[in-house]
C-alpha cells in the first residue's frame, strides 16, 4: 500500500476494494491510523504551546476565586436544560390547545340552533295515531280533525327540519285554538307555545328570547317547561352557542 | 454572517491559532457555568478545571481534522461537550463506587443531556477514535512504536511517509527484518484496537 499506483492500478485497486472485505478493512485501518497519528503529532505541538496557557487560565478561573468545593454554585443548574423545559412547555401548550380545539370541534354541533330546536322541541300531538284519516290538504277548517292535522303537520315538519313550516303550523294552531271551538284532548297546547318559543331561536333577538325564557322559567308554566327554559337559557349563554352560530 | 456566526468564528479561530486574549474570554465566560454544573453534580472545582481543559483540547482536535461548522451557539456547544464529558467521568466512577445512588445520578443526568446534535456526536466520536488509536499505539513495545512512527511520519522534504527501506536505514536494520516487524506490529495494534470496548462503540 506504500507504493504509488498508476491510474490503471488505482482503478483495479478500487475495484478490488469493493469486493474484498479484508482488503477494505486493512485500508480503512491504515487510513485511520495515519490520520490519528498525524493528529497526535499536531496536538503534541499544539499542546506544547497551549497547555501552559490553559493551565494558567485554569488556575486563574477555577482555583483562585477564593472559593472552595463546598461553596454552593451561584446559579443552580437545572438537571433538565432550559431548552428542554422550553420544548416540554411548548408541547404542553400545543396539547392543551389541541385538546380545546378537539373538544370545541366535537361539541360545537350540540350548540347549533338546529340542534337546540330539535333537542328542545316537544311533540304537540299527544297520540299521533289517534285516527287522523286524512292529510291536512284534504281537510277543511270545518272538519273536526282539522286541528289535529295541523298539529301533526307541525310535528312532522319539525322532524323533517322544516322549521319555518313547523312555526307556521304552530302559529295557526294557536290562532285557531283561541276561538276555543275545536279543542282536542290529543293536542298539547302548552307544548305548542313552548315550541314556538324554541323556534324563536331562528328569528328572535337573543336578548328578547332570553327574556321570554326567563319569564317562562319564573312563571306558572309546568315544571317541565320551567326546567326546559332554564336549560335552554344556559345553552344560549354558553360560549359554544356564539361560536357555533 | 450573523453576529452568532461571527462570534463562533472568532472563538474557533482563537482556538486554532492559540489567541491568548480570546481564549481567556472563553474561560471568563464559561468557567462559571461549567463549574456550577459540575459542583452541582457531584464534582469538584478540580474536576471542572480538567473537564474544561479537555473540552478545549477536543475542540482543537476537531478543528485540526476538519472545519467545525457550528450553526448554533458556541457557548451552548461548549457546555454540551463539558456536560457529556462529565457524564462520562461519572460513569467511570460508577465502577469504583458501588453506591446505587451514583447509578441513579448518572441515569438522571443522562436523561437531561441533549445529545442529538450531529456535530457534537461527530466531535465525540472523533475524539474517541483518536484516543483509541493513539493509546493503543503508545502501548506497543518500543521497537514497534519506533518502526510505526517512522513509517507513518511524513518526511519533511517530500511530505510523504518513509519507505520501509528508509526506515531500515534510519534504524540500522535490514529491510526484511523491518518488513516482518512492521507487519507483526500492525497486526498486534489492530488486534489490540479491536479488543477494546470503544472499537465496538465506534462501529455501532
Amino acid at each position: 500500500m506504500d507504493q504509488e499506483l498508476d491510474a490503471k492500478g488505482k482503478k483495479e485497486f478500487e475495484e478490488r476494494l469493493k469486493t474484498d472485505q479484508n482488503l477494505a478493512d486493512r485500508v480503512d485501518f491504515m487510513q485511520k491510523l495515519r490520520k490519528n497519528f498525524a493528529l497526535q503529532q499536531y496536538l503534541n505541538q499544539e499542546q506544547a504551546e497551549l497547555l501552559p496557557l490553559t493551565n494558567e487560565l485554569g488556575e486563574q478561573y477555577f482555583d483562585q476565586k477564593g472559593l472552595t468545593d463546598s461553596d454552593p454554585p451561584t446559579v443552580p443548574i437545572p438537571l433538565i436544560p432550559m431548552r428542554k423545559w422550553g420544548r416540554i412547555s411548548a408541547a404542553a401548550i400545543i396539547l392543551i390547545i389541541g385538546g380545546v380545539c378537539l373538544y370545541w370541534y366535537m361539541n360545537r354541533d350540540l350548540y347549533t340552533k338546529d340542534h337546540l330546536i330539535t333537542e328542545f322541541y316537544e311533540p304537540v300531538l299527544r297520540n299521533p295515531r289517534s285516527g287522523i284519516k286524512k292529510s291536512l290538504t284534504e281537510l277543511t277548517q270545518d272538519d273536526p280533525e282539522y286541528l289535529q292535522a295541523v298539529a301533526e303537520a307541525a310535528d312532522q315538519s319539525l322532524n323533517q327540519q322544516q322549521f319555518s313550516s313547523s312555526q307556521q303550523m304552530l302559529e295557526m294552531l294557536l290562532r285557531m285554538d283561541s276561538t276555543n271551538t275545536r279543542k282536542s284532548d290529543n293536542i298539547n297546547l302548552e307544548a305548542a307555545k313552548w315550541n314556538l318559543l324554541v323556534l324563536g331561536l331562528l328569528n328572535l333577538e337573543p336578548d328578547s328570547l332570553l327574556n321570554q325564557l326567563m319569564i317562562l322559567q319564573n312563571g306558572d308554566a309546568s315544571l317541565k317547561y320551567q326546567q326546559g327554559a332554564e336549560r335552554l337559557r344556559k345553552k344560549m349563554k354558553h360560549p359554544f352557542y356564539r361560536w357555533a352560530n | 454572517m450573523t453576529s452568532k456566526q461571527i462570534q463562533n468564528h472568532r472563538y474557533l479561530n482563537a482556538l486554532r491559532e492559540g489567541d491568548r486574549v480570546v481564549i481567556e474570554e472563553i474561560y471568563r465566560e464559561l468557567s462559571t457555568p461549567v463549574s456550577n454544573f459540575i459542583l452541582a453534580n457531584k464534582g469538584s472545582r478540580e474536576d471542572a478545571k480538567d473537564v474544561f481543559q479537555e473540552t478545549i483540547m477536543a475542540l482543537i482536535l476537531k478543528l485540526a481534522n476538519e472545519d467545525l461548522d457550528l450553526s448554533g451557539d458556541f457557548n451552548a456547544y461548549f457546555l454540551a461537550i463539558c456536560r457529556y464529558k462529565w457524564l462520562d467521568r461519572l460513569k467511570n466512577r460508577k465502577h469504583l463506587e458501588t453506591k446505587k445512588s451514583m447509578e441513579d445520578w448518572v441515569t438522571k443526568l443522562e436523561v437531561s443531556l441533549d445529545l442529538d446534535e450531529m456535530e457534537l456526536q461527530s466531535l465525540l466520536r472523533q475524539e474517541m477514535e483518536y484516543q483509541l488509536y493513539t493509546e493503543k499505539l503508545n502501548e506497543l513495545p518500543n521497537h514497534c512504536k519506533e518502526i510505526l512512527s517512522l513509517s507513518l511520519k511524513l518526511n519533511e522534504e517530500n511530505k510523504k511517509s518513509h519507505s520501509l527501506k528508509e526506515v531500515a536505514q534510519i534504524l540500522g536494520k535490514t529491510y526484511p527484518y523491518i518488513r516482518k516487524a512492521k507487519s507483526n506490529c500492525l497486526k498486534k495494534l489492530k488486534a489490540n484496537i479491536k479488543a477494546d470496548a470503544r472499537f465496538h462503540d465506534l462501529n455501532k
